[in-house]
This record gives structure tokens, C-alpha cells and sequence, in this order.
């Protein structure tokens, strides 16, 4: 897992205090903030749109709503929960946008599945990689705001416009699916594990 | 141990915020007693 993105108590206020700036227009202040974001958003969803110039505009997109709209932001959230979720709405309308582009990039057909163990941490990387590339986006987006962002579920809630229940869900039936392509990507006749009867979408 | 079956499906619901660490205490505490319990999640 890369850095955790739970953040302190001093980064959180620290980044509270940098969006009454950005809404007081100062342009220093939203230099710091977008490098504080751009790496891990650029991560997130790079992953999850599978192509870089998606991403990059994703993230210059929820920027400039940032930009504008820092004002409105009451800190009845983490910043990162408000930033995260224009980024998630951003992401969605370009999945909207390019439909049948984003379609064939999140089909997993052009990854070769290898039946080789991994040697390497790059290489379980690789399989978790196509592994998740097989989940919908919705279950994919909820794996990576808790795996790999650290967020609460009350917080993928928020982000997601979503009740808690269907975050709980996601992540339920996103977790089976992985336990049944993990040991299918990893060996020839790899049997799929038994999984807990999932509960039906919230 | 009898173990309430609503319980279990709500433990497996949270492990994944048990993996990052962002359950509430008393979430945890639950979950942690449910795990110690269990014959299925042992």
C-alpha cells in the first residue's frame, strides 16, 4: 500500500486552512493544495479510467471546480472527502462522455492472463491490477478509497453520493469477485474459493 | 459460542474498513468480539 492518505489532525486543518484561501484567491494556496492531491488522485484514477490523459483531465477539471467553488466548502467534511467527490462525479461524466471509449479501456481482454507465480511484487501488482480491472467501476472506485485511499465507509458514502449500505455492499461484492479471479489469474485450475452468500445491492 | 447470524453478516461487511484501520472503537470492539466467537470467520 503506498502512503496512507488518513490523514493527520494537523494535515486536515492545514488543508482546511488552504481552501479559505483558494476561495480568498490566492493562487499559492492552490499550488499546495493541488500538489498535495495531484499524486494519489492521479494514482486513483489512473487506475480506475486505465488511461493517463482521462485521468489528467479528471483532476484538472475537479481542480478548477475547487478553484471556484472553495467558497461553499463548510468543513461539514474532510477536505479530502470533498475533493475526492468532484473528482468521482468528474470521473463519471467522462465515463459518460466517451462511453463506448471508456467501455473497451476497462475491459480486461487486452491484458494476457499469465499463469505464472508471481516473482515479484511488480508482477502481484500486475495480477491485482487485472484482477480489479474485471470489477464494475462502481465496486473498483469502492475498493480503491478504502484499500488504497484509507477512507472511512461514512466517507466512500459521501464521496460516492451513496448510502453507507450500498458502500458496504460494493466492497462485498467487489471482495468476492477478487477472492473467485485471484486463484484463476494465479494458476491454470485454480479453484474458486467458497465465498460468504452476498447480500443484495443497498 | 452461539453466534447471531445478522452479527456475521454484518462483521464480514466491515472487515474491509477493519484492513485500514477506520472502524469506530465501538465498531471494532463488536467486530473483534464477533471474530473471537465464531467458528466460521476463526
Amino acid at each position: 500500500m503506498a502512503e496512507p492518505t488518513y490523514r493527520s489532525v494537523a494535515g486536515v486543518a492545514r488543508e482546511v486552512e488552504l481552501i479559505a484561501r483558494v476561495a480568498e484567491g490566492d493562487r499559492r494556496a492552490f499550488e499546495e493544495l493541488y500538489h498535495l492531491y495531484h499524486r494519489r488522485m492521479a494514482r486513483f484514477l489512473t487506475r480506475l479510467t486505465r488511461r493517463y490523459d482521462v485521468a489528467e483531465e479528471v483532476i484538472n477539471d475537479t481542480f478548477w471546480v475547487v478553484w471556484r467553488k472553495a467558497h461553499t466548502f463548510r468543513g461539514d467534511s474532510q477536505p479530502s472527502t470533498w475533493i475526492l467527490g468532484i473528482a468521482y462525479r468528474k470521473a463519471r461524466n467522462a465515463f459518460r462522455a466517451s462511453a463506448r471509449l471508456a467501455e473497451k479501456n476497462l475491459q480486461a481482454e487486452d491484458l494476457p492472463l499469465t499463469h505464472d507465480e508471481p516473482a515479484s511484487n511488480e508482477e502481484l501488482r500486475d495480477w491485482l491490477a487485472r484482477a480489479l480491472a474485471e470489477l464494475p467501476v462502481e465496486q473498483r472506485l469502492a475498493v480503491e478509497l478504502c484499500y488504497e485511499l484509507g477512507h472511512s465507509c461514512e466517507e466512500i458514502a459521501t464521496i460516492m453520493g451513496c448510502p453507507v449500505n450500498t458502500v458496504k455492499t460494493r466492497l462485498f461484492h467487489a471482495r468476492a469477485k477478487l477472492q473467485r479471479l485471484l486463484p484463476q489469474l494465479a494458476t491454470p485450475t485454480g479453484t474458486p474459493a467458497g465465498a460468504q452468500s452476498p447480500p443484495k445491492e443497498a | 459460542m452461539m453466534v447471531d447470524p445478522c452479527h456475521h453478516e454484518e462483521s464480514w461487511l466491515l472487515l474491509p474498513w477493519l484492513a485500514n484501520g477506520r472502524l469506530s472503537h465501538a465498531e471494532r470492539a463488536r467486530l473483534e468480539e464477533h471474530l473471537r466467537g465464531c467458528a466460521q470467520c476463526a
